[in-house]
């Protein structure tokens, strides 16, 4: 198992290094750049050909070495060596700051805003996009294990039929749609319930412990609703298919023959089997809710890590998106070999020796 | 399938077995949701086909004096009278030594041309006026003929005569035939009357929308001409089975052929301009003997004074007073508690063919930032939408479908590779990836509404070809697939014709939801702003208008055309995955 493992984490270096190449190439060949857009040409900036502008544009991008060839540059975003007029010797360099890159863990500065390094940020961002995916996970298994379950004990019931057709009414749901849908029900335009951006009240820092608390719960309810309704759907229709098989099986006959309680047939013969589809879907969750974050968060005005992609995209800041998408290629890389595992785990008859 | 059920069949014993097909239809058409899917499906490409017959600024029909035209024509004849005048009483000498240098015209050439300048005016006027007022205007044409005679006679002196009768005569026309003001009529002059009817819709309905609405209309009149031609085959499954192919290039080829008909006939091209008719209409400048404008005479494009963000009409905040001023609510103008001073505002302006300021059905579903018509924009919008899915679907579905097919077919290294780079394709992140390429997409180079069907194809065909390569497996080393091989057959044709049509099913299920997803994927790319945008909206893109919770009536009817589609889709797929399911079908017969 260790063994099986460790050899899935190192294919997943090549596979990690293909995304980011592939990413990496094609954003610097599409049109249009983080320089202009700094230089705001896009808001009627004058551009003459020697100008004091010209002139800033092409220092701009001398700094932060967008004037290399491409390869290049995504050599200088792997690492280790800096690329950069003040990086290491081998590119040119002043040997100031000789290491950076991927290898070298770290991702540069926002090019807007060139004090601010994109790890730290990122990390920041990370904890709420992680805090938010964390609940609507653990909700989503919690709600729509139990939901399956009654909903294939009782298969062919009016009751079964119903809770169908709900799940396919939040399945089709555009998420977006949902989201502005509970702003304007429970935001200040509609029944004034709950806050409806950001994660905290402005006044936030005066609020004592509890209270601050109930505070980021309140935000929080929103958003982990849109973040959950789809993957529940989903999970809940698979845990009823899932159930609806292993009940049909022969042992479970043989369980009810054998005079056990329907109570002990279900939680005890046949969840466990049940459960199997359902773990390994975790997978394919993961990058869902790491996508969906970029519209939840932009809805609801979160500053994660989605929106922190939306942010990069309009200022066409490409060592965000080179983080962004990065990390969230490695979430999803993890959460197929988290996948992977608990099916290992959970069904013996799998094994990867 | 193995398993055929033996049915009694009221067309006798030529009416034998159903094929696997049959089974499927029927298992579909038992279901009730599936039927309202479909109904419901229909309706709403029904309504993005024919959205220019429904919702448009053009008349359909447009009979009318167009006082406009008239009063031009009537100003040019005298200078066009003066001009004849002029080139008939010069010598076919003088007048080639006297011309511009930038002209080429023979003297006959000149001659001709002034003729038919003043034929033009006169038949323009014709157009307009009752039949027993042609004949002074025929007069004057038969005197432009006699003239246009002398002149390239070179009898310069008759000429010189003529000319200046000539110029009497059309000076005594046209102090006889100028039009009134239709607003006053009281003030005297003519009363026009209705010209040529025309039709300014059908002429803006290109080749293209054409082909889609009769494709439309056979495919939803299928079990109705289905029958008849079943009929006609004498019900004999075989040979039904057989017409299959010819039935739908029959469908195709009349489709195309009324298309390429109308583009060669009547139809025009899309234009993206708002038309001028109701404002002319408005003004009087066009005064309308008989005009029939569609069901929703609002362009998509054409924007409203003062109603820019207006609530739907049926809602009391969505009261205007004469003045432009809202009666009720949140945008009901406050006077300045000193001064008493108003801000001042622009009174509505009721176009020609408009529901009334106030009427319910004025604007059904609010209005835009510039006042345009919501329902009319969503409409045109679902035109996007719908397309955007259904061709990413079906693009993904080949994609995945042919290298499914080769993978699983193949075996062996071909399908190690071609796994590997599924797996691989697998581990991006499939919403971030399609943001980020449509982000970076030049929208001068390639319209985003192509980059992001192809980026959604190229994204997510992973999907698809597991499905196939599975099912290729599973298939691959059955007796049938076996025979074909081994009677030569080569190995496409085995796969496309003996392994695919088996294959069929779960594909076209994921087909149906990848529709459903497409459409998802592109309204949520709109909503951030990467997406379509100009010069129709897609769904997604008309919800970006407003974010304001105020303007709920833009967030709330696009957001719900998109669900009830992905909805239909949804059932629609899950549906016949169940039909296909063998497990599922014995379960609903217990």
């Amino acid at each position: 198992m260790l063994n099986y493992i460790i050899r899935r984490l190192l294919w997943m270096i090549p596979t990690l290094f293909g995304i980011t190449l592939l990413v990496f190439v094609s954003i610097r060949l599409a049109p249009g750049d983080p320089a202009t857009v700094m230089m705001g040409v896009g808001s009627g900036g004058e551009m003459s050909e020697g100008s004091d502008f010209a002139s800033r544009i092409a220092a701009f991008k001398r700094e932060n070495g967008l004037d290399r060839n491409v390869f290049v540059q995504y050599l200088g975003f792997i690492g280790p060596f800096n690329i950069k007029p003040d990086g290491h010797e081998l590119f040119g360099g002043s040997g100031k700051d000789p290491w950076s890159g991927l290898l070298a863990l770290d991702l540069g500065t926002e090019l807007q805003r060139s004090n601010v390094p994109i790890l730290e940020e990122l990390g920041r961002r990370l904890k709420v996009t992680l805090l938010l995916s964390f609940i609507s996970i653990l909700i989503t298994y919690a709600l729509s294990i139990p939901l399956g379950i009654f909903s294939a004990t009782r298969q062919g019931t009016v009751l079964d039929g119903a809770v169908t057709v709900v799940l396919f009414l939040l399945f089709s749901i555009p998420t977006f749609w949902a989201g502005l849908m509970l702003i304007l029900a429970f935001g200040q335009s509609g029944l004034g319930w709950l806050p409806v951006l950001g994660l905290e009240s402005k006044d936030a820092a005066n609020l004592s412990g509890l209270e601050a608390l109930w505070d980021r719960g309140l935000h929080l309810i929103m958003p982990v609703m849109v973040y959950t309704y789809g993957s529940f759907a989903y999970l809940s229709r698979q845990m009823r298919v899932g159930m609806m098989d292993v009940i049909r099986q022969d042992y479970i006959r043989t369980a009810r023959a054998k005079g056990l309680s329907e109570r002990v047939v279900i939680f005890k013969h046949a969840l466990r089997n049940s459960l199997i589809p359902v773990v390994t879907l975790f997978a394919s969750v993961l990058p869902i809710l790491i996508g969906g974050s970029v519209v939840v968060e932009y809805v609801f005005d979160i500053p994660g890590m989605g929106r922190y992609a939306y942010e990069g995209l309009v200022q066409r800041d490409y060592n965000i998106i080179m983080a962004t998408t990065t990390f969230s290629a490695f979430a999803t890389l993890i959460g197929i070999l988290l996948s992977d595992i608990t099916y290992a785990l959970v069904d013996p008859r799998i094994s990867y020796e | 399938m193995s398993e055929v059920p033996k049915i009694k069949d009221p067309a006798g014993p030529s009416a034998y077995s159903k094929d696997y097909w049959d089974i499927v239809f029927e298992q579909l058409g038992r279901r009730r949701l599936f039927r309202a899917a479909v109904v419901v499906l229909a309706l709403i490409y029904a309504s993005a086909i024919f959205a220019p017959l429904i919702a448009n600024d053009r008349p359909l029909v447009l009979e009318a004096a167009n006082y406009g035209e008239y009063n031009k024509a009537h100003r040019t004849l005298l200078p066009a009278a003066l001009g004849l005048g002029r080139v008939a009483k010069t010598s076919a000498e003088d007048y080639l030594e006297g011309r511009a240098r930038s002209s080429d015209f023979s003297y006959a050439q000149a001659l001709e041309q002034e003729r038919l300048a003043i034929e033009t005016q006169v038949l323009t006027l014709q157009n307009y006026l009752a039949p027993d007022r042609h004949g002074a205007l025929d007069e004057v044409l038969g005197a432009a003929e006699e003239l246009a005679r002398l002149g390239l006679a070179g009898d310069t002196e008759s000429a010189k005569e003529l000319a200046s009768k000539f110029k009497a005569q059309v000076k005594a026309v046209r102090a006889d035939y100028a039009a009134g003001d239709p607003a006053h009529p009281e003030e005297g002059g003519l009363q026009l009357q209705g010209g040529r009817t025309s039709y300014p819709l059908l002429e803006s309905i290109g080749r293209g929308e054409m082909f889609f609405m009769v494709l439309w209309g056979l495919l939803l009149s299928w079990p109705l001409w289905n029958r008849l031609t079943n009929r006609i085959l004498g019900m004999d499954r075989g040979r039904i089975r057989s017409a299959r192919k010819p039935k739908l290039a029959c469908v195709l080829t009349i489709s195309v052929g009324a298309a390429l008909l109308w583009g060669a006939t009547i139809g025009g091209e899309m234009t993206f301009a708002t038309a001028p008719y109701k404002d002319a209409l408005t003004d009087g400048e066009i005064v309308a003997t008989r005009v029939v404008f569609p069901l929703l005479s609002q362009g998509f494009a054409e924007s409203n004074n003062s109603e820019d963000f207006r609530p739907p009409t049926w809602v009391e905040a969505a009261m205007i007073d004469e003045d432009g001023y809202y009666e009720h609510g949140a945008r009901m103008p406050q006077p300045d508690p000193i001064t008493g001073y108003m801000p001042p505002a622009v009174p509505v302006r009721v176009r020609f063919s408009e529901a009334a300021r106030n009427a319910p059905s004025r604007h059904l579903l609010g209005t835009d930032s510039i006042g345009r018509d919501m329902l009319v924009r969503l409409l045109w919008g679902g035109r996007v939408s719908l397309s955007v899915g259904l061709v990413s679907a079906f693009l993904l579905v080949l994609i995945g479908t042919v290298v499914g097919a080769i993978a699983g077919y193949g075996g062996g290294a071909v399908d190690l590779v071609i796994s590997r780079v599924i797996e691989i394709v697998l581990c991006f992140p499939a919403f971030f990836l399609i943001l980020m390429v449509v982000a970076f997409t030049d929208p001068d180079s390639v319209p985003p509404i192509i980059a992001i069907v192809v980026v959604i194809a190229l994204v997510r065909w992973t999907g698809v070809a597991r499905l196939a390569r599975g099912e290729f497996l599973k298939l691959r080393d059955q007796e049938f697939v076996v025979a074909a091989r081994a009677m030569g057959f080569s190995p496409w044709r085995t796969i496309f014709r003996h392994i695919l049509p088996n294959a069929m099913g779960p594909i076209l299920v994921s087909g149906a939801f990848a529709v459903a997803a497409g459409i998802l994927t592109e309204s949520a790319l709109s909503f951030l702003g990467f997406g379509i945008q100009h010069p129709v909206p897609s769904w997604g893109s008309l919800v970006v208008e407003s974010r304001s919770a105020e303007h709920w009536w833009i967030q709330i009817f696009p957001g719900l055309a998109i669900f009830v589609t992905v909805l239909c889709y949804n059932l629609i797929g899950d549906a016949f995955r169940d039909a296909l399911d063998p497990k599922m079908k014995k379960e609903s017969e217990e």
